[in-house]
């Protein structure tokens, strides 16, 4: 007889209370419409998601149930994210000097142990502005690439709205919150690394997606990388945001980049 | 009266799964590796997010503002998102970060679990809403679902402090009271409705990623794992990753065994020696994520809950070999007779396989049916389930 038999010969079934049963009946009926629910939630086919309450579903489990399993799925990532971010520095001269292009992310990922701490931030905001920045269309994506003045934020904000497809300005919304995010983030990376050079008057964020070598040209040393996806953000004044901690930052982030490897 | 074979094996079928719900409390070691294994994951996290606190949770971060804008976390009730407030100050973060640390080490020893247990997941959902992009996504999102449904278990029946009062108690010939009155059959079927929530919320994350693997063409062709282990934020040991990709049959194998193993879960597990299998494939899937990819908290969040698939006699034994090999190597160390050494083992851990006093009682949903008279009634042809 295995472990198993033996455990179940041992069981003693009786008949449960009134309460017990009813409250049986109770937490099993609930656990079934968790059940079910979880499971529409998280139907991976299309044509039952339209079938099903999803809409339901997806009210039943936000914000606690929230879930995607759409893990290195329906394709694993093939290229590394990145956010590179330049600055305007004006010296206590006058003069004017573009920094070179900074990899954020790599200071970010610079230490084995941080790395570990995923999600990273500048790797979430180049992936999010990136896919805003490839939802917009071809007139909004040219004003975006253009610079852009302090006095013009508004009326640069307006113009993008206006440019979208069949009036909706959800796109243009969403490029517009996620390009905050990272002025506000090139900010202060900028103060970070370049503020002793002088004051930092402009800003530029470069979201890209480092494509990796395809499978099929894995052992061709000769073979370069794929072109990556780039999105082309003109220059934008400095954004910081109420309460923002520029010298706790500035520690934090300078101290990274000074023991990068570490 | 006569039963129909139908009604029969239905009243068969439902005794047994009343008997499961309401006469015990189901997974106690499993649940016990979930509480002591998510509670120092989280306390490893918090540790290592300390020196950087402010970049990632704390002022340096209201960059990151337009972010938080959008995110489930949002809507969660009152006072979820008032203990852990955006706007504070990062002295008054540390000080309730390191409230929620003290309360994180309680969970792990399993100190008055019927209180602290709920806290815990209080202040862990609270501490989530600050950075949402990095606290509810991910292998997190999975963390916080367990939780929620580890609240409605009993999560120091083994290997806690609780255990340990309970066991004093019980030499002590004190009977323990339930807690406000609540009856025992009633903490036994949400504890075993919570595991049965874990179980199935396991075997979703399962399936369901697999099948979202299906639709992709590389994990088809087999050669999906190649891309992660290229991709540098996923690199932990470059000189490692980079010797796998390029084992090309291991590329294949580990992209389809991946996929297949993840689909059929819920299959292999209604067998004994399927249900073993499959708990090794998964777990060296997870150790090689968690190694090769840099993603040992995601591991480790499906690993711990795992081990609620293994059976309680397994634990049983599990204990009890480590204690005998633990033993032996003492006696080993240094020689005593062994009526002393048996003695001072006993004392150290007592009564490995009999459960505690407390399980020993009629618990069972007879004694509460008829506490007066214990009295069972039999369902089907037997009393006894076969």
């Amino acid at each position: 007889m295995s472990p198993e038999q033996k455990d179940r010969s041992t069981e003693t079934v009786s008949r449960p209370t009134r309460g017990a049963a009813i409250a049986t009946v109770v937490v099993a009926a609930v656990v079934i419409v968790h059940m079910f629910f979880t499971l529409v939630y998280n139907m991976p086919f299309q044509k039952a998601r339209e079938a099903l309450p999803t809409a339901a579903a997806v009210e039943y489990m936000q914000p606690f149930f929230t879930q995607d399993y759409k893990i290195f799925a329906p394709n694993p990532v093939s290229g590394d994210h990145q956010l590179w971010v330049r600055a305007l520095v004006e010296a206590e001269d006058g003069t004017r000097t573009e920094t070179e292009w900074t990899n954020a992310t790599a200071i970010e990922l610079g230490n084995d142990a941080r790395r570990l701490l995923r999600k990273h931030l500048s790797v979430v905001t180049s992936e999010r502005l990136l896919a805003a920045y490839r939802n917009l269309n071809a007139a909004q994506q040219k004003i975006v690439q253009a610079n852009l003045h302090a006095s013009r934020v508004d009326e640069y904000r307006e113009e993008l709205r206006a440019a979208a497809t069949g009036g909706v300005a959800t796109s243009a919304n969403t490029f517009l919150r996620y390009a905050r995010a990272a002025d506000a983030y090139s900010t202060q990376v900028a103060r970070a690394l370049w503020s002793e050079d002088g004051r930092i008057v402009a800003v530029q964020t470069r979201p890209t997606f480092d494509r990796l070598v395809r499978w099929d040209d894995r052992f061709d040393p000769e073979q370069p990388r794929p072109a990556a996806r780039i999105a082309t953000i003109g220059w934008r004044p400095t954004l910081t945001f109420e309460g923002q901690d520029g010298d706790a930052f500035t520690d934090i982030f300078r101290n990274w980049n000074e023991n990068l490897n570490d | 009266m006569t039963n129909t074979a139908p009604t029969s094996v239905i009243a068969r079928w439902s005794g047994r799964a009343l008997n499961w719900l309401l006469n015990d409390r189901r997974a106690s070691y499993g649940l016990a590796v979930m509480r002591i294994g998510y509670g120092t994951m989280s306390l490893i996290l918090m540790l290592m997010y300390l020196p950087s606190l402010s970049y990632y949770f704390g002022r340096a971060s209201t960059w990151a503002d337009p972010l938080r804008a959008v995110s489930p976390v949002n809507e969660y009730p009152w006072p979820i998102l008032d203990i852990f407030p955006r706007d504070a100050s990062d002295t008054q973060l540390l000080i309730t970060y390191a409230l929620l640390g003290v309360v994180t080490v309680l969970f792990i020893l399993g100190w008055r679990m019927r209180v602290v247990a709920p806290v815990f997941a209080l202040l862990w959902l609270s501490f989530t809403t600050i950075s949402p992009m990095i606290t509810n996504s991910g292998h997190y999102a999975t963390f916080r679902v367990m939780l929620i449904f580890m609240i409605f278990t009993d999560l120091s029946r083994r290997w806690s402090l609780d255990a340990v009062r309970r066991r004093r108690q019980a030499a002590a010939g004190k009977t323990p009271r339930p807690l406000l009155g609540i009856p025992r059959w009633f903490s036994n079927l949400t504890n075993n409705a919570g595991v049965v929530l874990i179980g199935f919320q396991l075997c979703t994350i399962y399936v369901v990623s697999a099948i979202w693997k299906l639709h992709g063409s590389t994990w088809r062709d087999g050669t999906a794992v190649y891309y992660p282990l290229r991709v540098d934020e996923l690199t932990i040991f470059p000189g490692l990753s980079d010797f796998v990709w390029q084992l090309t049959p291991i590329v294949f194998l580990a992209s389809w065994v991946s996929v297949f193993a993840q689909l059929l879960f819920p299959v292999f597990l209604l067998n004994r020696w399927t249900r073993i299998s499959i708990l090794v494939i998964i777990t060296g899937m997870h150790v090689g994520i968690g190694i090769l990819l840099a993603l040992p908290f995601f591991s480790a969040v499906m690993l711990f809950a795992d081990a609620v698939f293994i059976r309680e006699s397994t634990w049983t034994w599990a204990r009890g070999f480590v204690r005998n090999l633990w033993d032996r190597l003492r006696r080993r160390d240094r020689p005593t007779p062994p009526a002393e050494a048996d003695a001072g083992a006993s004392a150290e851990e007592p009564e490995p396989a009999p459960a505690p006093a407390e399980v020993r009682e009629p618990v069972g949903v007879a004694s509460v049916a008829e506490p007066a008279t214990g009295r069972r009634w039999p369902l089907g042809r037997s009393a006894t389930a076969r």
